[in-house]
């Protein structure tokens, strides 16, 4: 039986002038798994976003088991059994989880107060029934990116929601947290659950959907079953331009890299302890080397990054930027003249999302327009648009931040830290949420500044990633070296991946 | 002797503290729900200056105070309607109230009673330990309110922002407004206490409490026992200052006055303090 269906949903963003969604279909029966399948711009997110009763469409309609829902209604939606788990989480960050799912239906005692006891059993019974690794009672501000995903999937649950719609939901995840993610996506399904995959990872959904559709330019360009879907076919279809390279992205970038050259390093770590009894790491990058940093989540990754970037200091150990401790160099002339730094966490550490395009794009080189250019808001638009372009990224120099999709604020990040060759690089997750090109465009862009002479160290938590772009390759594991290497076809992907689960110490 | 002195520093602790407390608490809730609540030092002022007043018309103290925290309310409405409803800066609107209240309650003193210096009320005036009782036990209920109750659970989702309260399907707006009136209401009792006190309205009788009310909001870190323990800092510095004035005497009077400055200048070094904190948190995180 039917259990979700929409018809001609239109929508046009007038500020972004922007035809996101141009006579959208789909349809959705009883325990199905559908993938959503399209490049950045292609319109999922807003597609989600109808569904979801956030976006107000111009037209369209959408149903659920025959029944109409009104438009650009959260209540409604939800009313009519349709759960949406965000791309970023729209959990409240001061509330338990238990407080977060109960928000909305609280049970009460005394008919005014909320009682925890009966909400922390609710969320318990729902943890214990699929299968959640999450407590209750903890506070979300303390949940890691993939126990923020479980939540937030589980608030949709117990929201009384049949239909799941998850919007790019192992954007922010490791392998082995993704695999996790589907294997709980998996047990819903086989308990009734419909399923919408938002997605631009092709090879990921194919294994866990039954059908497909791909969107493109705000259209439905193809419907079909995932079983023998050929991914070759589909990512062509997905593809704007029919003729843009698109063979591996990453391995292409990697042929144009000349490797390492020789000369003292322009990022050194000496010593530096990244978890509390671990190891103390060492680590170099010499001009024009790119080294690639991998682990799974919570081992060490994240530190790393704090460290290298400079935003902590650490107490044991040192990093060295060009010779000179990186605490000692000003941070106005670090991030303008000496490093480029791309953080992952994009919303809260690498945009300032209330400001616009332009002064994003421009933050690193105010000393470039100074007060008294503040009519010259025309060069600095000109400037901002120089920027935006070897990144194609799709934004006016005034439009804020926040209004870009994913992928674009992703362009918008690079383009500001790739604008020219720094001594180093700093790149933590550079090619999240970009389409097949972008990342290819990403990739050379990065390798391009290498060859210009920029250190780049790249921390990312795909294997393929760090293996398709590195001269060299190191894996953590417990916040300690589990390897370190030439990227010259001895490390396999398995034998990185043994390297990152602590199989070879 | 000692035991004594201590005894009434104590009480004049409590007084001092309790309703700065209260009117704490209402700018607890504005922030809570991601609002600022600028205009408590407005909201006590009238409701003292109406507490005194229909205290006097109706020789009764209960309507006085019921008066007074519904005055608080008005003045409140102005600043949350400007600011939820028409989406003015909360900031600017909150100061706006701030200096409309003295203007509206002298020309309401002119137009009354023809002065716009002391209104005495003595059908208002009641006894501290009653006062004490009646604003602890109304920033208890508010407090508990805040924190335990469905009502006050949804404020704080407003509090983390439109789209996350969005997304739990509440209306941070409606909430953002209510809590803009319960600030104005508890600030409005809060006055109406400080002029039960002395059973007169004094024109700048609050002379800058719901300025150290807000203050007290952040250096209790936002929370209903922090901002608690911060207010009964702020009473014991006022209690000590109101003491070494009662010493007297030509040398202590230098000295008072400095006292006197105290509690206000601890509230402009922790804001500073707090403020720098922000930032370091912010620039860590």
């Amino acid at each position: 039986m039917e259990l979700l269906s929409a018809s001609g949903i239109r929508k046009y963003y007038r500020d972004t002038l922007t035809l996101a969604n141009d006579g959208v279909f789909l349809s959705l029966i009883e325990g199905e798994t559908r993938a959503v399948v399209g490049e950045n711009g292609a319109g999922k997110s807003t597609l989600a976003r109808v569904l979801a009763g956030l976006v107000h469409q111009d037209s369209g309609e959408v149903r659920v088991r025959g029944r109409r829902v009104r438009p650009g209604s959260v209540r409604e939606a939800e009313a009519a059994g349709i759960g949406f788990v965000p791309q970023s989480s729209l959990l409240a960050e001061g509330l338990t989880v238990a407080e977060n799912l109960a928000l909305g239906r609280e049970p009460r005692s005394l008919g005014l107060f909320v009682s925890r006891r009966k909400a922390y059993v609710e969320t318990a019974m729902l943890v214990e029934r699929f299968g959640f690794r999450l407590d209750p009672d903890s506070l979300v501000s303390s949940l890691t990116a993939a126990e923020r995903r479980h939540a937030e999937i589980a608030r949709a649950l117990a929201r009384g929601g049949e239909i799941l719609i998850l919007d790019e939901p192992t954007s922010i995840l490791s392998e082995s947290e993704s695999a996790k993610l589907f294997e709980l996506l998996s047990r819903l399904s086989s308990a009734g659950k419909a399923i919408l995959l938002i997605t631009h990872r092709l090879s990921e959904v194919l294994k866990i959907a039954d059908s497909v559709t791909v969107l493109r330019d705000g259209r439905v360009i193809a419907e079909v079953p995932a079983d023998g879907a050929d991914e070759a076919e589909l990512s062509s279809l997905m593809a704007r331009g029919a003729t843009r390279p698109r063979t591996s992205a990453l391995s292409l970038a990697a042929a144009a890299g000349m490797g390492a050259c020789a000369g003292p390093p322009a990022l050194e770590i000496r010593g530096l302890r990244l978890a509390a009894g671990a190891r103390p790491i060492n680590l170099s990058v010499s001009p024009g080397e790119v080294l690639a940093v991998t682990a799974l989540a919570g081992n060490g990754l994240g530190r790393l990054e704090d460290f290298a970037s400079g935003l902590r200091t650490p107490d044991e150990g040192e990093v060295l930027v060009g010779g000179a401790s990186l605490s000692s160099i000003p941070r106005d002339r670090l991030r303008s003249e000496l490093m480029g730094y791309a953080p992952a966490d994009r919303e809260r550490r690498g945009l300032c999302l209330p400001a616009t395009a332009r002064d994003n794009l421009l933050a690193l080189r105010r000393r470039e327009f100074r007060a008294r250019d503040w009519i010259g808001g025309r060069r600095r638009d000109e400037a901002a648009r120089e920027a935006a372009a070897p990144l194609s990224l799709e934004a006016k120099p005034r439009q804020v931040a926040a209004s870009l999709s994913g992928g674009n604020r992703q362009r918008l990040l690079l383009a500001r830290e790739l604008d020219r060759p720094r001594a180093v690089l700093v790149l933590a997750e550079p090619l999240q949420g970009l389409d097949l090109a972008t990342q290819a465009e990403a990739a050379l862009l990065i390798r391009e500044l290498a060859a210009k002479g920029s250190a780049v160290l790249l921390l990312v938590s795909s294997i393929e990633e760090a293996l398709g772009s590195a001269d060299r390759v190191m894996a953590l594991y417990r916040g300690e070296t589990a390897f370190e290497g030439a990227n010259e076809g001895s490390p396999t992907a398995a034998s990185l991946l043994a390297a990152m689960t602590g199989a070879v110490a | 002797m000692i035991l004594e002195r201590l005894t009434s520093l104590g009480i004049s602790t409590l007084a001092s503290a309790a309703p700065l407390a209260l009117a704490a608490l209402g700018g607890l809730a504005a922030a809570a729900s991601g609002s600022l609540s600028i205009a408590l030092e407005g909201s006590m002022l009238v409701g003292a200056f109406t507490a005194a007043a229909v205290g006097h018309a109706t020789g009764s103290a209960a309507a006085g105070m019921a008066a007074g925290a519904f005055a608080g309310l008005l003045l409140s409405l102005l600043v949350g309607g400007a600011a939820v409803g028409l989406k003015a800066d909360v900031f600017v609107a909150g100061l706006a109230a701030n200096i409309l209240a003295p203007g509206i309650v002298s020309v309401a003193s002119q137009a009354a009673y023809g002065t716009k210096g002391v209104l005495a009320a003595e059908a208002l005036r009641s006894g501290q330990w009653e006062i004490i009782a009646l604003l602890a036990s109304a920033s208890l209920a508010l407090a508990l309110f805040l924190s335990r109750s469905v009502f006050g659970l949804r404020l704080r989702v407003a509090g983390e922002g439109d789209e996350i309260a969005a997304a739990a399907g509440i209306r941070s707006g409606a909430y953002r407004l209510a809590a803009h009136l319960i600030a104005g209401a508890a600030s409005g009792l809060a006055g109406a206490a400080l002029a039960a006190g002395i059973g007169a309205y004094v024109p700048g009788m609050t002379s800058g409490r719901g300025w150290i009310a807000l203050v007290a909001v952040f250096l209790g870190g936002r929370r209903p026992g922090g901002v608690a323990l911060a207010c009964l800092l702020f009473g014991l510095l006022f209690a000590l200052s109101n003491l070494v004035q009662g010493f007297g005497g030509q040398g202590a009077s230098s000295g008072a006055e400095l006292l006197q400055a105290v509690p206000y200048a601890v509230t402009a070094l922790a804001l500073v303090a707090w403020k720098g904190a922000e930032r370091r948190r912010k620039a860590g995180g």
